[in-house]
């Protein structure tokens, strides 16, 4: 794929089957959202478009014929049902064949495009030989029992009432009177709006740095209904106007379903010191129009407030004559109008009320916050949050760039310290100069590591998808939470993440949630939850996947566990022993197995992959609560802070983040313990000691403990004293990885270069520790 | 402390690659578009004991001398002598001596690594000495079966015959394959 153009094209397509996708997701839940109907017919829409444009014209034909079935659920001819999710889920799997085939050539799974072509055809046809009735529809298809198996499994709200052992002609009656309603949109209904008053005070020269009101008022009638009234105090002589500046500013209130942040995201582009947006929910119930009611008037200049009202009418001529920006604001003209007229009649009682009084009040202090500058001209560009799109393999190379730059400071630093014992003030300068660069060096290395940060968000929003699949399939209901999707991640270790969590989120909706019969028989909500969790705790990231299901059983494990010979049955297990049994390579305790899980190949590949990372996993449960499994990840797997340490003659890296402390023992604190090996007393809690000299197969310097040091490294919760030489340096490492050029070797995480120039292997903490 | 810092200058020098073949992408393009016209390959040859060996040109990053400073991996088998820092890359060298069970020499001024380029792992190859750079005919390539060379035959493509010698002709591919790396990891568990 050589064409840049297609590439992009391939690349907005991905995120916008993203959206698309949980957007499909979320209108089933809510059939009757017209704003995710919108949504929706707006990606079908833009896939589209772009697909037109780079001449992949299956692609657009395809998109097009969902998308028309959208624009009919537009305009309610039809209302999406379970097997519409269905149809669109599907529809989405076709367009990822498509970019597949784009990406690395091959065909379409034509299979899968005629099957839902055909699909499609089937749904609008039943759909357009009832579109007129749409409630006769819904009972023809139900009784027809249509082969979509979904259909039982998910009830219908629409058909509950219609089934209901009315007489057959009421049921008509009733039919008929629904086909004169309007398909009621939930969005319009549902109550949920809030109404907010926004402060819109341009810098007067905006315009010339080209940006513009218009943009921001555009992007605001999205959101939802938005009554404007400008202010015309600003506003100069005919012969004093500049046409090129802005002299109104505006009051405005927007009755919207969305959230206050997407208001603040719409506005973040437009604040800085020189404009004056910002807005407040209102207090008043979204039904009242009446700005004025909301003391939006409370002008700090009252001069400006009287001239105003008594130039109201003229002044609204005036605007609509005025210039481009204002004459989108027209679109609301009749509102407006009657707003005006409105706030008329009812800014003579404002005084009256208290609460808008302190509103005129609270109106100047905002604006102290933000005091208008209009003599700073030093601020040359608009404040606006541009961004690009980069290839990760940029970054990558930047990245190792980096990872260059931080070596080579190693060395530096290495440098100055020779330098220093032949020549003190030429090292001195040296080192400070060196010192200095360190500074940098760091901030580089910070700023390189925020840029490839995403939002774990993604990830965990795929899983909607994998837990609503299953739950068709299964007889089993799921709800899934997620909860701190904001939470970033290094990009490399957010894509690595996905396979362990696909595999967790199965296992726990195969083994841990129950069907809904025994839920209910158990007191439990028939429907299972499984919840995501991300948050950062200091260096890491913590991803918790917690279900609510029957919980691992610890006797059954240790059973299983028996049988395959893994324990003994005298074994005495501690229970966290016994959940870390379900890491072993072929341990499954299901007798049957499911497509999804149970073949015993599985969990160890997890933990794997999970360590691959620097990561750790951590299983606890309760029986019949249910199941929670913890990942422990790195940020970054590209710089870490490592604890250099020597062996004989070589040095090995261990990432600080697994060092708890560094100590020389005394003879008394080693104890030997038969079949177990060395254990170091610590401040009372004996930690076994490995001897790395012994499992590197390396000639130390030092035989005994009590001459080298012992660092005590932890892994999930288990300790490990590890006896090394010395203890060489400490700092950041760039990690390479030994997969990069060679094979991934057991008991190495990864490679690094010191500042000599030497390669030092990083040890794979969890190896040691198990 | 002062053979430190010679240490130090030494281990720059060889970061230096003196005397080191880069071979540009253009030569590379050269090379390939004159294969395309004649059948037949481009060899780099080497010597390895008292036989010549070849290897597909298009194979080879470059060659270095004998880096300072190699890192021994733990539990890795004795052919595969350690890693290196190349310009930032983390390079594994594998003992070509070794792992054809040759007798082991010692190392000498000609020694050379050459860094072949395998599915995009990087990875060096000692040799005694590298001779030349030749071109080979395919009708000149003829099978191993019927040859007695000292290397284990699999590692072998073919015998190339040139006008006053011959050249086995090393599979690289093999060589450096990940069945081949895989049972790394089993010898060691030996």
């Amino acid at each position: 794929m050589d064409n840049p153009a297609l590439e992009e094209f391939v690349e907005e397509v991905e995120e916008i089957i993203e959206d698309l996708e949980e957007g499909v997701l979320l209108l089933e839940e809510q059939p009757k959202k017209r704003s995710l109907i919108d949504r929706i017919f707006r990606d079908m829409h833009t896939i589209k478009g772009g697909a037109g444009m780079v001449m992949e014209t299956e692609l657009a034909e395809y998109a097009h014929h969902f998308e028309n079935l959208l624009d009919k659920a537009r305009n309610g001819e039809i209302v999406c049902t379970p097997e519409m999710a269905s149809l669109l889920l599907r529809s989405i799997d076709g367009f990822r064949s498509f970019l597949d085939k784009i990406r690395e050539g091959g065909d379409v799974d034509q299979q899968l495009i005629n099957e839902t072509l055909e699909q499609l055809r089937e749904f609008e046809k039943n759909a357009g030989k009832t579109a007129t009735k749409p409630a006769a529809k819904k009972s023809v298809e139900k009784t027809k029992g249509t082969d979509v198996s979904q259909n039982e499994s998910t009830p219908d709200e629409k058909i509950k009432p219609e089934q209901s052992s009315a007489p057959e002609e009421k049921k008509i009656e009733s039919d008929k009177s629904e086909e004169q309603e309007e398909v009621q949109w939930d969005d319009e209904d549902e109550g949920e709006e809030t109404a907010y008053l926004l402060h819109l005070k341009f810098d007067s020269e905006m315009l010339r740095k080209g940006s513009d009101p218009i943009l921001l008022i555009k992007d605001l009638t999205e959101l939802g209904d938005l009554a404007m009234i400008p202010h015309l105090g600003r506003l100069p002589d005919l012969k004093n106007l500049d046409p090129e500046e802005i002299h109104l500013w505006w009051s405005a209130k927007l009755v919207t379903t969305h959230p206050a942040e997407e208001i603040e995201n719409i506005l973040i582009f437009f604040q800085d010191d020189k404009n004056e947006v910002n807005f407040e929910a209102a207090e008043s119930p979204p039904g009242d129009p009446g700005l004025a009611s909301f003391g939006i008037y409370g002008d700090q200049e009252s001069e400006e407030q009287s001239k105003e009202q008594g130039q109201s009418k003229v002044d609204e001529s005036e605007v609509e004559t005025k210039s481009e920006p204002e004459a989108e604001a027209e679109v609301k003209d009749d509102q407006k109008a009657k707003v005006g007229e409105d706030s008329k009649n009812e800014i003579t009682q404002e005084p009256d009320s208290p609460e808008e009084q302190q509103k005129t009040v609270s109106a100047p202090e905002i604006q102290k916050t933000s005091p208008p500058k209009a003599d700073a001209k030093k601020d040359t560009g608009i404040k606006t949050t541009q961004s690009i799109r980069v290839t990760i393999d940029k970054l990558d190379n930047l990245q190792n760039l980096v990872g260059e730059t931080v070596i080579n400071q190693a060395r530096l630093h290495r440098l100055s310290d020779k330098i220093m014992e032949i020549d003190v003030n030429l090292g001195e300068m040296l080192s400070q100069f060196v010192e200095d660069n360190e500074k940098s060096v760091q901030e580089l290395q910070d700023q390189i590591l925020q840029v490839r940060m995403i939002p774990v968000g993604s990830i965990l929003n795929n899983m909607k998808r994998t837990v609503r699949d299953y739950a068709t399939r299964s007889k089993k209901k799921i709800r899934l939470e997620i909860e701190g999707g904001d939470t970033e991640l290094d990009k490399t270790v957010t894509e690595q993440l996905q396979g362990p969590l696909v595999h967790l989120v199965r296992n726990s909706m195969d083994h841990g949630i129950e069907d809904s019969e025994t839920r209910e028989k158990q007191g439990k909500d028939p429907t299972g939850t499984i919840s995501l969790k991300a948050s950062q705790q200091e260096g890491y990231v913590i991803v918790e996947i917690e279900d609510d299901g029957k919980g691992i059983d610890p006797k059954v494990i240790f059973d299983s566990a028996v049988k395959k010979g893994f324990v003994n049955e005298t074994d005495e297990l501690t229970e966290d022993e016994i959940y870390n049994l379900l890491f072993l390579p072929g341990f499954t305790t299901t007798t049957e197995v499911t497509d999804v899980s149970g073949r015993g190949v599985g969990m160890d590949t997890v933990k794997r992959d999970i360590e691959a990372l620097l990561g750790t996993i951590e299983i606890s449960s309760e029986l019949g609560k249910g199941t929670s499994t913890k990942l422990k990840l790195p940020l970054t797997l590209a710089i870490i802070e490592g604890m250099m340490i020597a062996v004989g003659n070589q040095v090995f890296t261990i990432p600080l983040l697994s060092v708890n402390e560094s100590l020389r023992p005394v003879p008394k604190q080693i104890k030997k313990i038969k079949n177990k090996g060395e254990l170091v007393e610590i401040r009372g809690e004996y930690i076994p000691m490995l001897r790395l000299h012994d499992r590197l197969n390396i000639t130390p310097r030092f035989k005994e403990p009590t001459e080298g040091l012992v660092v005590v490294v932890q892994h999930a919760n288990r300790k490990q004293c590890i006896f090394v030489d010395e203890i060489v340096d400490q700092g950041p490492v760039v990690i390479k990885s030994m997969e990069d050029n060679f094979i991934q070797v057991p008991g190495i995480a990864g490679a690094t270069i010191l500042g000599d120039g030497r390669v030092s292997f990083i040890l794979d903490v969890a190896s040691l520790v198990n | 402390m002062k053979s430190k810092a010679k240490d130090e200058m030494e281990n720059n020098q060889s970061k230096n690659y003196l005397g080191s073949v880069n071979l540009s992408d253009e030569d590379l393009e050269d090379m390939s578009l004159e294969i395309s016209y004649s059948e037949g390959t481009r060899l780099i040859t080497f010597i390895l004991g008292e036989e010549k060996y070849g290897l597909d040109i298009l194979k080879v990053r470059e060659l270095i001398s004998f880096p300072e400073g190699l890192t021994r991996i733990p539990g890795m088998p004795d052919f595969i002598i350690g890693m290196f820092n190349l310009r930032g890359l983390v390079i594994p060298v594998m003992d070509l001596r070794k792992k054809f069970k040759m007798s082991v020499e010692e190392r000498h001024e000609f020694s050379v690594i050459i860094i072949v380029e395998v599915e995009n792992k990087n990875i060096g190859l000692t040799v005694d000495s590298v001779s030349d750079v030749i071109f080979v005919k395919e009708e000149n390539i003829q099978d191993t079966t019927e040859l007695a060379v000292n290397v284990d035959t699999k590692f072998i493509k073919g015998v190339a015959k040139t006008k006053d010698e011959m050249v086995i002709l090393l599979d690289i591919d093999y060589l450096l394959s990940k069945e081949e790396f895989d049972t790394l990891l089993e010898d060691k568990s030996e």
